[in-house]
């Protein structure tokens, strides 16, 4: 039998499902009450549309895009990537990096080019391959040699490039990447022009933007999964809403859904990742060898490699493997250690040691320095509350409460929430009998003292 | 503006036309910030957020699908993004829950009559959980069907209709106290 409630609610349906639902028309036919409901619905939803689908504010529009366009590319999209994919006969994938960085396939030519430009010209310096050029009036030629390049850098600037004869090798073959880096390294070591020198410095750099951009392309990817893991969550914690109402049936039908965008994410989630570390350390190190305009490239892939370290940690987390997030943690609290993150990520490190590895005396090392390193924020609030708890808990009554009385003068909100728990064990130490005060219940509901609950949200920003 | 226009823009858009880009986010973008802007907790929330979620759409426009709802899609985009915002807020601000249990701003009726007429209905749409609040306003806000709610906000029709029910129920209640001549109904 329906009530009037889920009339009401199956009334929010579209007209269509309203039709289709012959229960409705029934009971409205019997119920004077959901009949002049019903009636009343068409002009209530104008009021709410009028009221709540009102104008922005427009200065804040226009802030918003302002701040669009900065980010936007100054070109338009190249018009003609579509058509250049479909000419090599490569379906156009939303994820892959040549859809999306279309101008990385000129990049890596560029590196490409200039690498057995430069190798040309190292064996010309040995001697053996000499190319042949001839001071006639140059042919019209569709493409440079590496030769021809090699030629050209040897050129003092502005001038130009005498061509090589036509029975010159031509269409060299692309070599694989490591071979280029080891060519790359070996280059330079042999570089003695100027001119040469700066070319290596371009190549260099170009070679750094393109491994960067491999890189960001693999950062998008591990994005859109952690989204849809997100996304995932979300589903879940919907599918518990519903059970608690009751719905098992709808609970389930959500899980389905879970379970249908949870088949591949993780996995292709984390070789993301790993491939998106190993590639910015490979662009971050390639700047380290390069003069002046390189440290620009390697600080912004070394500031991406923090985010990722931290995607890699909460990622770990979330599948339990606690050593292994630990690892990602500790190397990004070694390696970034000015990152404005690394009070939170220790503060779990912290608590997985606490409480998933029982190591008492590590998670009270780190809690300590967050509550050294951290003033009187609430975070090092935190970080007293549960040093205060490992002594406790490991039976160093004395240390637990000064730990818990320096909490109270420090912090005044907190205070109210443990002066039983202090005389509480103030008592103890002074060998008087008393209950233990329901301090668990008081401080869980604390808002102040809210512990962590899920130890798997993002700190990624 | 007819559907054959926007459908030329979009296929404009993808080949593309940052010109034709431009109009869509003109005709589409003020829904995103409006929504965010009712849905953040704070104005700057909002704009960066809004921001973003058009950035995206700059960047994934080769993933719409057209025939679509461009503004279901835009709208997408910002309820993923507020998703994520507020689990990473949640995360940074763990040690600050007073915030999360404070209740919301009380309505004052005096608004509406002073013709600040956004405070009123931010503050009466604050008043909703989080949920009902996006489902009111992705209705109410931007017109959107039923089908296209449970697609942006991963949920099944029927609880976009149970979560609108009740969003109806508190927004009637605010509502009538504001307006005194308001269609009551048992």
């Amino acid at each position: 039998m329906m009530t009037c409630n889920d009339i009401r609610t199956l009334l929010e349906g579209s007209a269509d499902d309203v039709a289709r639902e012959p229960a409705i028309a029934a009971h409205i036919q019997n119920c004077p009450d959901c009949a002049a409901y019903a009636s009343l619905l068409p002009s209530e939803n104008e009021d709410f549309e009028a009221l709540i689908g009102n104008a922005v504010d427009e200065e804040s529009w226009q802030r918003v895009c302002s701040r669009v366009a900065a980010r936007l590319p100054r070109e338009s999209i190249r018009k003609d990537s579509h058509k250049r994919l479909s000419r090599r006969k490569i379906p156009p994938a939303p994820n892959t990096p040549w859809n999306r960085t279309p101008w990385l396939v000129g990049a890596a030519a560029l590196v490409g080019v200039a690498l057995l430009g430069g190798m040309a010209y190292q064996n010309s310096l040995k001697g053996p391959v000499t190319p042949t050029v001839v001071n006639t009036t140059p042919k019209s030629t569709p493409t440079p040699s590496a030769a021809e390049l090699a030629d050209a850098a040897r050129q003092p600037k502005n001038t130009p490039a005498p061509k090589v004869a036509e029975n010159q090798p031509r269409k060299p073959q692309p070599l694989p990447r490591a071979v280029l880096n080891t060519k790359l390294t070996q280059f330079q070591s042999k570089m003695r022009a100027q001119n040469i020198l700066d070319d290596v410095e371009q190549l260099s750099i170009a070679l750094a933007e393109s491994k960067e951009l491999e890189a960001k392309s693999t950062t998008d990817d591990a994005e859109l999964h952690f989204e849809r893991l997100l996304m995932l969550e979300n589903v879940d914690s919907d599918a518990a809403d519903v059970e608690l109402r009751g719905s098992k049936d709808e609970a389930q039908e959500l899980r389905d859904i879970q379970d249908a965008l949870n088949a591949d994410a993780p996995a292709e989630f984390k070789t993301a990742l790993a491939r998106a570390i190993a590639t910015f350390d490979e662009a971050a190190n390639l700047g380290a060898m390069l003069p002046d305009e390189a440290p620009a490239h390697a600080s912004a892939a070394a500031t991406d490699k923090a985010s990722l370290l931290i995607a890699n940690a909460e990622n770990h987390l979330r599948d339990a493997q606690y050593a292994d997030a630990m690892k990602s943690y500790r190397a990004f609290l070694d390696t970034f250690p000015k990152d404005r993150r690394v009070a939170q990520a220790r503060y779990t490190v912290a608590f997985i040691l606490e409480k998933k590895l029982g190591d008492a005396d590590g998670a009270r090392a780190v809690y300590q320095t967050i509550a050294d390193t951290n003033g009187q924020s609430q975070l090092a609030s935190h970080a007293l509350y549960h040093m205060g708890e490992t002594y406790e808990r490991t039976g160093d009554t004395t240390k637990a409460l000064a730990t818990f009385e320096k909490l109270k003068t420090q912090d005044a909100h907190a205070a109210a929430s443990i002066t039983d728990k202090v005389a509480f064990l103030d008592k103890k130490i002074k060998g008087v009998q008393a209950p233990r005060p329901g301090w668990g219940a008081q401080v869980q509901s604390s808002a102040l003292m809210k512990p962590v609950k899920k130890t798997t949200r993002s700190i990624m920003h | 503006m007819d559907d054959e226009h926007e459908r030329q823009w979009v296929q404009s858009a993808k080949g593309g036309d940052r010109g034709a880009f431009d109009a869509l986010i003109e005709l589409h973008g003020r829904s995103v910030l409006r929504y965010l802007q009712h849905i953040c907790s704070s104005q700057a929330d909002a704009e960066d957020l809004a921001q973003e979620t058009l950035y995206q759409a700059y960047r994934r426009l080769s993933t719409f699908q057209e025939g679509t709802n461009f503004r279901s899609w835009l709208l997408t985009i910002a309820y993923h993004n507020w998703v994520h915002s507020k689990r990473k807020r949640q995360s940074t601000e763990q040690t600050t829950g007073a915030l999360d249990s404070m209740p919301a701003p009380a309505v004052d009726s005096s608004l509406v009559q002073s013709s600040e007429t956004y405070e009123a209905i931010h503050a009466c749409l604050a008043r909703l959980p989080e949920e009902q609040r996006t489902v009111a306003l992705l209705r109410f806000g931007d017109g959107l069907s039923h089908a296209e709610i449970a697609k942006i906000t991963q949920a099944d029709p029927a609880t976009v209709r149970w979560r609108l029910f009740r969003a109806r129920q508190t927004l009637r209640r605010v509502l009538a106290s504001w307006l005194p001549g308001s269609k009551q109904v048992k």
